[in-house]
């Protein structure tokens, strides 16, 4: 069983290197993404992702469009998928309710660790 | 329920008509067609063209009915429809000619081109009767129908005029060209039937005396004639007894002697119709007439006098036994013995009238001597009534053909004045005022006269002088004014030199005189006063008890004379409603900022937390520094901190944010009345709002929040335009629709957003206002978003134009329009 790896999309640089780097030290290997179009080009080229990690709140098209996007395309087959979000109110739950995919949510600020922990059971 | 309302309404009207047309008739007045046409047009003015079409057509067939003929048809019920149908067909296909005059041009029309044709072509056919007899009673039905026309327009008019509940009850379009013209239709209409009754029966009623007078003169002269026939008969007949027939004389006209076998034979006598004679005198007949003698027969023994008199203008002499004399005054019906009085020869005259009418043949009238020893009987003569009728039509000709073109020029004086009149009402309300404002009007309750309504708008806009020009020339619009304002929450009063000379009633009941008249008096106005003459300012006024908030306008319309026009609108509903709207704005201002404020801090701070925990791996990695680790602990514990103090702001700020309940409301509706609340405020400072708004447009979204957003804009067109400062400042509210989406926009012509600005305007905390907190079209965007549409703005040539985007609803439920939930 090949290894597979995590895709993460954040607009923010800073957001999104740390969050490599530390997955990173817990052993899993990450693909980063800045925005929307370029994490739907990864999905589509890239076969052995097997978590995707977006954030919310992004200025091209936010995590919730990009995940009907890439369900859409059936990118998300298989995957499991994760939403990263400074506030999670009802209004964004209800839009991934709609879409009706298994996301869990972390909310920010993020515990490394913690996520680390989660992520690697998702890809047993 | 309503149409049985009207249904009682109509067969109560119907049965009033008839029993007003019929019983003047049949209690043998004069009075034959006033009462039920002059009902039928009120009705048809009070409850509408069908209740008025059955009123007529009652009275014309009660006429009809009793006049035994169908000229009743004419007079009422022909005319009803020609005047509607022509008023009708004007309105339709020349709406431009002014309505004022319209109706009584109608009948005026109606009756010189068909009513008094056809009644003379009626008369002249049907009933025999002279041209000249037929074109009077043409006349004469022609006034009395238009006077009857003026006379319930006159009165419906003056009630209009006059009388607020009745205005209320009955609302109809009324100028003081109206009033004029109606006024004096019913002063012409009503003088006409005056003189028609009174004056008329007058030169009658001596015409009638003069006849009799005639008679009389004519019965005298006959019996002394008779009485000497008679005496030159019985001196010849003495002659004859004692054989002197050759001395008989030539005074008898002839002499007839019975024979043996009873038959009259002709004894002697010339130039007569001997076989007539002989012929009656074998009838037993006392008098005979031909064309031009009165003969009559006295029969003495087996002699016979024939008297002879000549006919002069008509008048017959005969020669009556007491019992002709008797039954003659028992039952004839053209018997006029001189002692009757002039009432009764009036309405001996119209049953003639309606003898002729119904093809009656006439009788004569008669005047009879006192009974004659000498002659054996009462000497009488007569004249045929159709004599004496037609010198009545004759003069009845002259007097209704005067009559009838003294009400025609009147009208069309009247017409010309009035509309005139009128016209400068439609100037004043149209021209000068150019209403633009509709919220007063709509303010009112109920229906209401639409012109006088829209005078009544533009007091609360700048164009006093016009109206204080309307004032002074137009008494009665100045009158009509102050009424109506009474009607809505303007005060308005007028002040020359010191004394208030007009005011409205809730000025009058809600302030004290002195209180404005001092305040303009001391001093303060004309400090106060700006280049136009105008001072305006809002305060608040004790009334009732309450405070209320007035924004008073005052405006010297003659500084010479001191005249003011000062009128108060009562804003403190408007007031309120701002206040709410200004405080959940800030409100949600303030939620925004909080909003905006965590949502900066914690991505920091999530960058932080774990930047954190790379550097704590690297540290044990490393072997780690107990102190180095135990500082990263710290420092993700104070993390962690701000984070919950954030998350907690954040749902203070939510609490403070507007609700966005998505709900689908009038776009229409909610326009209208936003725009309603700060138009009157803006129309103090010359701005005017023009809305091309499409009816019925349904959203998608939230009322109050579009209600903020709108007054953000507004408020931002407002304060643009006062910024600049210039002339004919303007906002425009448009609609547009799409299938599925609305669009709303607001322009004015404020010269537009500078190019540095436009970028930058809905950053919060933006602001090029000293007062402006930068928040407003922020927000505005944000609550656009939040209801599924968006907030953007350009420059057009005229100034900056923002466009709100909606979701449209069409009714389908569950069928989302939009994804924003």
């Amino acid at each position: 069983m090949s290894k597979k790896s995590v895709l993460i999309v954040d607009d923010e640089t800073e957001a999104l290197h740390e969050m490599a780097e530390g997955l990173g030290g817990c052993g899993l290997e990450c693909l980063v993404a800045s925005n929307a179009s370029v994490a739907i080009t990864m999905l589509k080229q890239e076969v052995d992702i097997g978590v995707v990690i977006t954030d919310f709140l992004m200025p091209r098209g936010n995590g919730v469009d990009l995940l009907r996007h890439a369900k859409d395309e059936g990118l998300l087959y298989g995957k499991k998928v994760f939403l990263v979000s400074g506030f999670l109110d009802d209004a964004v739950s209800a839009r991934l309710e709609e879409l009706k995919l298994d996301v869990a949510t972390f909310p920010k600020p993020l515990d490394i660790d913690e996520i680390a922990g989660i992520v690697q059971t998702a890809l047993l | 329920m309503r149409f049985f309302k009207r249904l009682v309404i109509a067969i109560g009207c119907v049965g009033f008509t008839s029993v007003a047309q019929a019983l003047p008739i049949h209690m043998g007045g004069n009075v034959h067609f006033i009462t039920g046409t002059i009902l039928a047009w009120i009705f048809l003015r009070v409850f509408g063209v069908w209740v008025g079409l059955a009123c007529a057509t009652a009275a014309s067939l009660w006429t009809t009915h009793l006049w035994g003929h169908p000229l009743g048809a004419i007079t009422t019920g022909l005319e009803f429809v020609f005047v509607l149908s022509a008023v009708g067909l004007v309105r339709r296909y020349w709406p431009k000619v002014s309505a004022v005059s319209l109706r009584p041009i109608a009948i005026l029309g109606y009756w010189l081109g068909i009513g008094i044709p056809l009644v003379t072509v009626f008369y002249t056919t049907q009933l025999g009767l002279g041209v000249g007899t037929s074109v009077a009673i043409g006349f004469k039905q022609a006034v009395n129908g238009s006077a009857n026309m003026f006379i319930a327009e006159g009165l419906f008019v003056i009630a209009l005029t006059y009388s607020g509940r009745f205005r209320r009850w009955s609302p109809r379009k009324m100028t003081s060209g109206h009033l004029m013209i109606y006024t004096g239709g019913l002063i012409g209409g009503a003088t006409a039937y005056l003189t028609v009754a009174f004056l008329s029966d007058y030169l009658l009623n001596s015409l009638y005396k003069a006849q009799t007078h005639r008679l009389q003169d004519v019965l005298y002269y006959a019996e002394h004639s008779l009485v000497s026939q008679r005496k030159a008969g019985d001196h010849l007949i003495a002659l004859l007894n004692e054989g002197k027939r050759e001395n008989a004389g030539s005074d008898v006209k002839a002499l007839l002697r019975r024979g043996s076998d009873g038959q009259w034979e002709y004894l002697l006598g010339d130039e007569l119709d001997r076989d007539q004679i002989v012929a009656d005198a074998n009838l037993g007949v006392g008098n005979s007439f031909n064309a031009r003698e009165s003969l009559h027969i006295a029969y003495l023994g087996e002699w016979a006098i024939i008297h002879s008199l000549p006919v002069v203008d008509n008048v017959q002499v005969a020669l009556l036994r007491a019992d002709e004399v008797a039954r003659l005054q028992e039952n004839s019906s053209t018997l006029y013995p001189s002692t009757l009085t002039s009432l009764a020869l009036t309405r001996q005259r119209d049953k003639e009238a309606f003898g002729i009418m119904r093809g009656m043949e006439l009788g004569s009238d008669w005047v009879i001597g006192p009974p004659n020893g000498a002659l054996g009987g009462s000497v009488a003569v007569s004249v045929p009534s159709s004599f004496l009728l037609s010198q009545i039509w004759h003069f009845q000709l002259r007097l209704t053909v005067l009559l009838f073109v003294s009400l025609a020029g009147g009208v069309a004086i009247l017409s010309i004045v009035g509309r005139k009149l009128s016209d400068q009402a439609t100037y004043i309300t149209e021209e000068i005022l150019e209403p633009r404002s509709h919220s007063v009007a709509r303010q009112l309750s109920g229906p209401f006269l639409t012109y006088e309504a829209q005078i009544a708008v533009e007091t609360v806009r700048d164009t006093r002088k016009a109206l204080d020009d309307a004032f002074n020339s137009a008494v009665l619009e100045g009158r009509a004014l102050i009424q109506i304002t009474d009607e809505m929450r303007v005060y308005l009063v007028r002040i020359v030199g010191g004394e208030v000379i007009m005011k409205n009633r809730r000025f009058a009941d809600d302030f004290q005189d002195e209180e404005v008249r001092s305040r303009i008096l001391s001093g303060v106005v004309r400090v106060n006063l700006d280049a136009q003459g105008r001072w305006r300012f809002t305060q608040t006024e004790k009334i009732d008890g309450r405070d209320k908030l007035i924004s008073w306008d005052v405006t010297c319309t003659d500084e010479g004379r001191g005249a003011y026009t000062v009128t108060g609108f009562d804003v403190t509903e408007e007031q309120s409603r701002l206040e709410k709207v200004a405080f959940e704005s800030k409100l949600a201002g303030l939620g925004t900022l909080a909003a905006g404020f965590a949502h900066e801090i914690n991505q920091p701070l999530n960058v932080i937390m774990m930047a954190n925990s790379n550097l704590t791996r690297r540290l044990r990695v490393m072997g780690g520094d107990e102190v180095a680790l135990e500082k990263t602990a710290r420092i993700g514990q104070q993390v962690k901190r701000a984070s919950s103090f954030v998350q907690n702001l954040r749902r203070i700020a939510k609490t403070a944010m507007p609700e966005s309940q998505v709900e689908h409301f009038s776009l229409s509706q909610t326009i209208n009345s936003t725009i309603d609340l700060v138009q009157n405020q803006y129309a103090l400072q010359d701005i005017g709002i023009e809305r091309n708004i499409e009816a019925g447009l349904i959203a998608l979204g939230s009322e109050t929040l579009l209600d903020q957003v709108l007054i953000n804009l507004l408020t931002n067109a407002h304060d643009a335009l006062v910024e600049r400062g210039q002339q004919n400042m303007h906002i425009w509210v448009s609609t547009r629709a799409a299938d599925d989406k609305l669009w709303v926009e607001v322009l004015d012509n404020g010269g537009g957003i500078p190019k540095d600005v436009i970028d930058r305007i809905f950053d919060p905390f933006f602001t090029t206002k000293e007062s402006g907190t930068g928040l407003g079209l922020s927000l505005s965007r944000q609550i656009m978003s939040s209801i599924g549409g968006s907030l953007d703005v350009a420059n057009t040539e005229v100034g900056a134009r923002f466009v709100l985007e909606l979701q449209r609803w069409f009714g389908r439920e569950g069928s989302d329009g939009g994804n924003w939930s």
